[in-house]
């Protein structure tokens, strides 16, 4: 017990380090990158497929809504794709003291549908590896 | 000085054997690990029709190398916790038809983990769709994400339940949303 009243200020700066130890946690949201952009055109047929092709296709979509556009009076639905990720954090140190530099793939991919059938896409990428053929 | 007083305050208090180890104990049980859940309800469950569901094979679209059978194992966990929530009964025909999709699987290092928490985290990400059939209609959505990024040895083992921490989680949204609670938390 001496000790410990000894140590004073130990007691919290043991429980801070023990605690960092056996607890702490983290999680991020994304879809991950896209792998299956390529078979969009190949598996996908505007008119002809159905939500559930394209979900089989590019999985889970992270939202969906509508839209109407100009000079097209025609509502479609909207599934929405997006990755956006931090993929690599670098300092600068030698050169500029505070600079971190932030490397971060974005991808948005949009989805139309005309009365629940495919109806075309449109989706955009900094990704170099992700390619739209 | 004033803040100097309240911190070494704390401190002393915190210098108890017994209560030390339950600071620690508690940090421990209320940590360990972080799920985060979406839900997107398109439409609510029909009333009293619809009881059954069928669950189709879970696609895996994490591009994971490493040797695992990712689809095998989270149909199989996926499966088990609906049967066992009793929410559903799962057949071959059924209208409600369930998608699911792994999003991110990261197997992680419990070493790791305990040389440096943050490093080595065991994740799993999954989505699940309610469809209608025949219609296709899209009834709600559920995502969830779990992750074990600090703890000491004792997390080894930490990617074999990481589904069904992930699955847990949907069966929860499953079940409320069923249940006809919204994600504000009101029928």
């Amino acid at each position: 017990m001496n000790a410990w009243r000894a140590c004073g200020g130990c007691g919290l700066v043991v429980t801070i380090l023990v605690g960092s130890l056996v607890a702490g946690c983290a999680s991020q949201m994304t879809t991950g990158a896209f792998t299956q952009t390529r078979r969009i055109e190949s598996d996908l047929k505007q008119g002809v497929s159905t939500k559930m092709d394209v979900q089989r296709v590019l999985g889970t979509p992270t939202g969906s809504g509508g839209a109407v556009f100009p000079l097209d009076s025609r509502p479609r639905e909207v599934w929405y794709y997006d990755d956006i990720e931090v993929t690599n954090l670098s300092s600068e140190a030698e050169s500029e003291a505070g600079l971190y530099r932030v490397k971060v793939r974005q991808q948005i991919l949009l989805v139309f549908f005309e009365k629940g059938v495919f109806d075309g896409f449109m989706w955009w990428s900094n990704a170099g590896e992700a390619k739209g053929e | 000085m004033e803040l100097r007083r309240k911190t070494m305050g704390v401190a002393n208090q915190i210098t108890e054997p017994r209560l030390l180890l339950l600071a620690v104990l508690s940090v421990g049980l209320l940590a360990g690990c972080v799920t985060q859940s979406i839900t997107q309800t398109q439409e609510p469950l029909p009333a009293g029709e619809h009881r059954a569901v069928r669950i189709e094979p879970c696609e895996d679209r994490t591009g994971f190398q490493g040797g695992r059978d990712l689809r095998g194992e989270a149909t199989r966990t996926f499966i088990e916790k609906v049967k066992a929530a009793k929410l559903f009964e799962v057949t071959a025909d059924a209208p409600l038809v369930l998608t699911c999709d792994i999003e991110r699987f990261a197997e992680g290092s419990a070493l790791k983990r305990w040389v440096l928490p943050g490093w080595g985290p065991t994740q799993a990400g999954v989505s699940v769709m309610v469809w209608k059939k025949p219609e296709e209609t899209v009834l709600a959505t559920f995502r969830s994400q779990s992750s074990v990024s600090g703890g000491g040895l004792y997390t080894i083992g930490a990617d074999q339940y990481i589904f069904g921490v992930a699955f847990d989680d949907i069966v929860r949204q499953l079940r409320e949303w069923a249940q006809g609670i919204t994600p504000e938390g009101k029928p």
